[in-house]
């Protein structure tokens, strides 16, 4: 039940059972067409509007297309010149720290009130619900501009430092501190993972720990040597998930700067650098050029994940 | 058994709800057309000020013309840019729309605008109250793309009721750039212990039109016909560095910081900066923004050979999307925008000084209304003989260029991120790929 144990397991060997062959192929094709049939609506909208662009984009990212004057083929010109565009650094600088730092600690607060939460006590479902509100309201426009207001001068951020006399002034025109004010943003939010941390945490039998108790483990130990490895597929899940979608963060950004990443290129995320050269400035390649790397790198990251999982994700049910 | 049928009947009622929804959206546009009624959309930049006045003026058109129905939007300037770019790509430009000199090649070239020439001979829009010189700035590739709503010229804006608060006077009509930097310290001098603290001004060298007016002032001509830059990366240098008096080694400007918190105002309309450039047509806004009428306009600082080498500029220009479906009425609509005297009562000079000269004579100026104090300023700029220069030409890529050295280098030179030379030299890079040049 140890991480040594998972890390020295046999990968996986044997094919799937020969099926019986079917006698009557006609009633699987005709199941099949029903099947594509019902697919139909979900297909049709995924290559018109998901597939389509994307190819388009992929082959904008080879052009200098700008919005009214078109565009031709410039091959990797646009890749080249992302190098040398201090602006792009600025925004991969940018989004990496919002990833790096702001993915686990949101996991962390996600992961210590879903075990708060887990506890078997009167009157906890309202505090689910509580905990989860922020995250159905935290992706709107309104909350970014109540952010924004409690973040400013005089807000209520700012009345607090003051009251306590740790700082002056507000965060929002202080290129120091724009990135904590975001990462709180998105901590705030943790609900989405935390539900599922939850629904994690139910599955971990209760005779482990009774087990564990039996044998004098400590608070800390349980949840080192049986929350955690138990809920480690949970946790890679939401890994993933949340790091995929902090590379992706956009609106709250957009709105909190005024759509131009400042002050001082401190809230320049990628997705917003991508949309001011694309939409702003009509530099559509350049943006397509961007959006794909994106993808790659995003692609990558999530390999690496998986990857590396299988060092410390534990399936219960495998090696059985 | 019964959580199923009510769920299915919640999804039933969630369905027709959407499909009522749906019938309705459609009629809605569908009457449109059915019954003879004409929609135009007419989109421009401002702000709420200017909004309450097109609103109201386009009341009276609509009243006018009952089958007419304008449908109105407005944004923030760059955000404008970025919704009419997008609507030129899938073809869907307003009929009627606020255009700027600095992107009317960028659209004109491509045949994004209607030519409106065939409206002009005697046709439903009357363009011949406007000076053939103004209104030669709407024609592109010899087609008349945009009329011109009116002339606006750069000035300086100052608060004379912060100014006597702090017992300073302010800037003498034919002050120069040293003296500004000098008029800027002794107010943030004076107004450090004033909560919040007041300030003489920004920093006036990131505004992209004072680097144009300058160039001008030295005799250069910003860009040439084919669209290259006629300055040297040590005009631009020189420029950004007229205000390091200023910035060092105290810096008395304006914080970028503050300025950030302020958004949408600025440190001048929130009361904390006693002086602005602007164009000053913009008095009508700020004074709205400030809650005070008390906002007095002065030139711009003379140039090294005592002159101002003043110009003025059309304010803005009203064209029409090619792919309008109703130029007629279009076209209608943008004639009654510059020529109607009851219109031209409500729009007054917020749009610039009045294009036509027949709306100008037929506005009833109020005495010591703002409107006044803009046709006076214009006037005296004239009188002294300041108006020797004209508008510069802006090539095709000149807004995008803009927007650079405003929203980006601006800001992160502001924030001081990047010195003088680092601004230099990523501005000519961008502006390669920025600017179109043939």
């Amino acid at each position: 039940m140890t991480l040594a144990h998972e890390a020295s397991r046999a990968p996986e060997t044997g094919k799937l059972p020969r099926r019986p062959q079917t006698k009557r192929p006609s009633r699987r094709a005709a199941e099949s067409r029903a099947g594509y049939a019902f697919l139909a609506p979900w297909l049709l909208g995924f290559i018109a509007l998901t597939a389509g662009p994307m190819i388009a984009s992929l082959y904008l990212a080879f052009t200098n297309y700008h919005p009214i004057r078109g565009g031709e083929w410039i091959g990797f010109d646009n890749f080249t010149r992302l190098i040398d565009d201090p602006r792009f650094m600025d925004s991969v600088e940018v989004t990496l720290t919002y990833a790096v730092v702001g993915t686990p600690i949101k996991l962390a607060a996600a992961l210590g009130v879903a075990m708060l939460l887990n506890n078997r006590r009167r009157g906890k479902g309202p505090y689910r619900s509580m905990f989860y509100a922020p995250s159905l309201i935290g992706a709107s426009v309104s909350i970014a501009i109540v952010w924004k207001a409690m973040f400013n001068d005089e807000g209520i951020i700012d009345d607090m430092g003051a009251f306590f006399g740790t700082w002056n002034g507000g965060w929002v025109g202080d290129p120091g501190k724009t990135m904590p004010m975001m990462i709180l943003l998105a901590a705030w939010q943790f609900g989405a993972p935390m539900v599922i941390f939850l629904a994690g945490l139910k599955q971990i039998p209760g005779e482990l720990y009774e087990a564990a108790e039996v044998d004098g483990a400590g608070a800390w130990r349980k949840f080192t040597r049986i929350t955690l490895p138990m809920l480690s597929p949970v946790l890679f899940f939401n890994l993933v998930l949340e790091t995929i979608h902090s590379f992706q963060i956009f609106g709250s950004a957009f709105i909190i700067s005024g759509g131009r990443g400042g002050p001082a290129n401190s809230t320049l995320f990628y997705t917003l650098y991508l949309y001011q050269r694309g939409f702003g400035q009509g530099q559509l390649g350049y943006a397509a050029a961007m959006a794909w790397l994106l993808v790659i790198v995003v692609g990558i990251i999530t390999l690496i994940f998986f990857r590396t999982s299988r060092y410390w994700v534990h399936y219960s049910g495998e090696g059985r | 058994m019964s959580i199923r049928k009510t769920a299915m009947s919640g999804l039933a009622l969630a369905l027709a709800g959407s499909l009522a929804l749906t019938a309705c959206g459609g009629s809605d546009s569908d009457s449109g057309e059915g019954g003879g009624d004409i929609t135009l959309n007419f989109t421009w930049w401002g702000a709420d000020e200017r909004a309450q006045r097109y609103e109201a003026a386009i009341d009276l058109f609509e009243e006018a013309n009952p089958n007419i129905t304008v449908q109105t939007s407005f944004a923030e300037f760059q955000d404008y840019w970025t919704q009419r770019s997008t609507d030129a790509t899938s073809g869907e430009l307003p009929d009627v729309m606020q255009m700027d000199v600095s992107r009317l090649l960028e659209y004109a070239n491509q045949g994004l605008l209607y030519d409106m020439s065939e409206f002009t001979d005697g046709g439903s829009l009357d363009v011949s109250q406007i000076d053939e010189e103004l209104l030669s700035s709407g024609e592109a590739n010899e087609q008349l793309v945009a009329v011109p709503t009116g002339t606006n010229t750069l000035a300086l804006m100052y608060n004379p009721d912060l100014l006597a608060e702090l017992g300073i006077d302010p800037p003498e009509w034919d002050y120069t750039w040293e003296e500004y930097n000098d008029f800027i310290a002794e107010v943030s001098a004076a107004g450090a212990d004033m909560d919040p603290q007041v300030y003489g001004g920004g920093d006036y060298t990131m505004t992209w039109w004072l680097f144009m007016a300058n160039l001008i002032q030295q005799g250069i001509e910003p860009f040439a016909e084919n669209g290259e830059m006629n300055f040297t990366e040590d005009d631009l240098r020189d420029w950004i560095n007229t205000a390091e008096p200023i910035r060092s080694p105290e810096d008395v400007t304006f914080p970028a910081e503050r300025g950030e918190q302020l958004l949408p105002k600025s440190g001048f309309t929130s009361n904390e900066a006693a002086a602005e450039f602007h164009w000053d047509n913009f008095l009508h806004s700020y004074s709205t923004d400030l809650g005070s009428e008390n906002i007095q306009l002065l030139p711009l600082p003379s140039g090294p050979d005592g002159q101002k080498h003043a110009f003025f500029k059309p304010t803005m220009q009203l064209a029409m999307g090619a792919n309008s479906e109703h130029p007629e009425e279009a076209a209608q609509l943008i004639d009654f925008l510059i020529n109607d005297p009851e219109a031209g009562q409500i729009i007054g000079t917020d749009l610039g000084i009045p294009a036509s000269s027949g709306r100008l004579d037929a506005l009833d100026v109020e005495e010591g209304s703002l409107d006044q104090r803009i046709i006076e300023f214009e006037q005296r700029l004239r009188d002294e003989g300041n108006a020797t220069a004209t508008v510069p030409f802006q090539p095709e890529g000149f807004g995008a260029l803009e927007t650079e050295y405003v929203e980006v280098l601006g800001q992160e030179f502001s924030f001081r991120q990047i010195d003088v030379d680092e601004f230099v030299e990523r501005f000519f890079s961008e502006a390669e790929n920025l600017l179109v040049t043939s």
